[in-house]
């Protein structure tokens, strides 16, 4: 079985502050966080058996990440360095992604994290699933594949359901749903000193157009929402008061 | 035979003039708050909002509330893949289809969009949405011929109701296809690393200030009520009320809920930090004195069980 999973190095939130004063985000220190529920995605891939591929976009972070996952125990890395792809919204990555399975010959699974730390757009994975018309199953918790079947745990509402699907499927793993490996210190040792770990591919290799790489959403900056105001006490006829507090909330 | 149905049979045509006004999918009674929403834009932009719903009783709602033309389907998600939306908007708790939707259309995708507006002249959806769990937002603009977003409807105003209005429902020729995934009905399952305030977006918190089993028994209903998570603190874990994985704190669960509803919770400093994410922080407890009383938007110094049994009357 072959799997493919997408990684992505995500802004450290403990190196920003927001200053709702002064309507600024502040990055004091630049740094790049395997994205939780990439990890995780990663751990079930794993667990599944099978051939794990990981794929990440960007610079010097993203080769970080792949090294890690390999060291993990990913049996390849191929890391897409375009600067042009970091401004990529979910439609160009879905683009990107998908034309790159091409390339690899396909994949029996596609696991992605269910979320991100900054924007949690929750697009990628069912993106890529339409993009392919396969079966999307999102917030996995458990996977197993039987003779071509994937059976998921998934959650749903407060509780869990189980799904399945045909292989191939795309599947968007949670946080929290597996305790991730540590990488064994010996195969970090080998992974980082060895220079051809991590395969490069460009956007012209994977022969993308100009229209599937122009975004259609475009960032125009930040907004602060109101500082919080100092709590006011409640009386007269406290209980309508909260009705109507918790109705609009 | 509707332009849309035309354009269809003669394969997709993906250019902007064959995509037309907004269409909103709306599976919940709570959905409706959308359509409200898509009247105002509506009403900037001069075209037609649809509403895609998948119970037939709450047409004439739809149209009270600002539908012109209503669609009743088996899977509104699908059924737009179907049509042609210049703009789409989809509750959140359908962003999966929302996205496989934008997919299909190559529209831009604005998740838990707010303050949703449209460029008169480039006609580009305008919104912004929270990052980092809310610590604040990025302003965004779609360009594309389709665009589409996701809305919760809480955020949302209640929609002004019209029982004069006039819209139409539309006989719709659609058969969902076969779903390509299979439910096989709920299991029991513990994930391992289980933090379900984590992502709550409500939250009913006790402590010790509810005195008994009987108090908190009357939180656990409100919960329920809610679709809130219960959670607590130090103290809660204390009676035997909560388990480690629900107690607030910075050496335990730090948690960014909408509604952050506290009976009975002093608030030392590690519980009172552990809750600044949160959007809106109700509190209720005897002690007028209580530092959490302090911190909260809205505070009641009172009887925290009394207070309870007739907030559970008054919500019926
Ligand atoms: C502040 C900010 C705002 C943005 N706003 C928008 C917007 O409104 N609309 C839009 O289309 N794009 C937007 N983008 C771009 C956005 O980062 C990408 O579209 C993409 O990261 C969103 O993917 P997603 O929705 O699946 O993210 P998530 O749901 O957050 O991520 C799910 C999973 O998809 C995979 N993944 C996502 N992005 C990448 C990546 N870059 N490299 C590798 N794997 C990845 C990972 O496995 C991840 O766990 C924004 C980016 C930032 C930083
Ligand atoms: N790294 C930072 N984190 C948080 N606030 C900051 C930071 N740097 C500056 N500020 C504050 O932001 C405001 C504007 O700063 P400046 O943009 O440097 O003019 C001032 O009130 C600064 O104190």
């Amino acid at each position: 079985m072959n799997i493919v999973v997408i990684l992505r190095a995500v802004k450290d939130p403990a190196g920003l502050t927001v200053n709702r004063k002064a309507q600024k985000v502040f990055v004091n220190r630049e740094q790049y966080l395997f994205n939780p529920s990439d990890r995780n995605a990663l751990e079930a891939g794993l667990r599944l058996g099978g051939r794990v591929t990981v794929v990440a976009l960007g610079g010097a972070p993203a080769e970080q990440v792949l090294r890690d996952a390999r060291a993990m125990g990913a049996a390849q890395a191929i890391r897409l360095p375009d600067a042009a792809l970091q401004r990529a919204d979910a439609g160009v990555l879905t683009a990107v992604f998908s034309r790159l399975l091409d390339r690899l010959g396909g994949a029996d699974l596609v696991l992605a994290g269910a979320e991100c730390l900054d924007a949690d757009l929750a697009q990628v994975a069912p993106r890529l699933a339409q993009a392919l018309q396969r079966p999307f199953i999102g917030q996995a918790h458990q996977l197993s594949v039987t003779e071509g079947t994937l059976s998921v745990v998934a959650a749903h509402g407060r509780g869990f359901r189980r799904l399945e699907a045909d292989l191939p499927a795309v599947v968007a793993v949670a946080v929290d749903s597996n305790k991730p490996r540590y990488a064994p210190g010996q195969n970090l040792i080998n992974i980082f000193t060895d220079p051809a770990a991590v395969e490069t591919l460009t956007a012209a290799d994977l022969e993308l157009g100009e229209a599937e790489l122009t975004p259609v959403v475009e960032l125009r900056g930040e907004a602060f929402p109101p500082e919080r105001e100092p709590g006011k006490r409640l009386d007269g006829d406290v209980v309508g008061q909260l009705v109507d507090l918790i109705r609009r909330a | 035979m509707d332009m849309d149905a035309l354009s269809h049979l003669m394969g997709e045509d993906l250019s902007a003039a064959s995509y037309a006004d907004i269409w909103v999918c709306a599976p919940d009674p709570a959905d409706l708050a959308l359509v409200g929403e898509a009247r105002r834009l509506a009403d900037s932009l001069g075209c037609y909002v649809h509403a895609v719903l998948a119970d037939g009783d709450l047409a004439e709602r739809a149209i009270a509330v600002g539908a012109d033309r209503v669609h009743v389907v088996s899977r509104p998600g699908e059924f737009l893949l179907a049509q042609h939306p210049e703009f789409a908007l989809f509750p959140v708790a359908k962003a999966h289809a929302a996205a496989r939707a934008a997919q299909h259309h190559r529209a831009g995708l604005i998740s838990d969009a707010r303050f949703l507006s449209v460029d008169d002249t480039t006609r580009a959806l305008l919104g912004a949405y929270p990052v980092y769990g809310g610590d604040y937002l990025v302003e965004a603009a779609i360009t594309s011929p389709a665009k589409f977003a996701t809305l919760d409807p809480r955020q949302l105003p209640e929609p002004y109701a019209d029982t004069g209005r006039s819209g139409e429902v539309v006989a719709d020729d659609f058969s969902a296809p076969e779903p390509l995934v299979r439910n096989a009905g709920p299991v029991d399952y513990t994930p391992a690393a289980w933090r379900p305030l984590q992502k709550a977006r409500r939250i009913v918190a006790v402590g010790r200030g509810l005195k008994d089993a009987a108090g908190f028994a009357l939180a656990q209903q409100l919960a329920e009520k809610l679709g809130a998570e219960i959670a607590g603190d130090r103290s809660a874990e204390d009676m035997g009320w909560i388990g480690e994985e629900r107690v607030v704190g910075l050496t335990g669960q730090e948690v960014g809920p909408d509604l952050y509803l506290a009976f009975g919770v002093r608030g030392d400093t590690l519980h009172n930090a552990a809750i600044v994410r949160a959007k809106h922080v109700v509190a209720v407890h005897a002690n007028p004195a209580a530092p959490l009383l302090a911190v909260a938007d809205e505070a009641v110094a009172g009887d925290p069980a009394a207070v309870l049994r007739q907030l559970l009357e008054r919500l019926g």
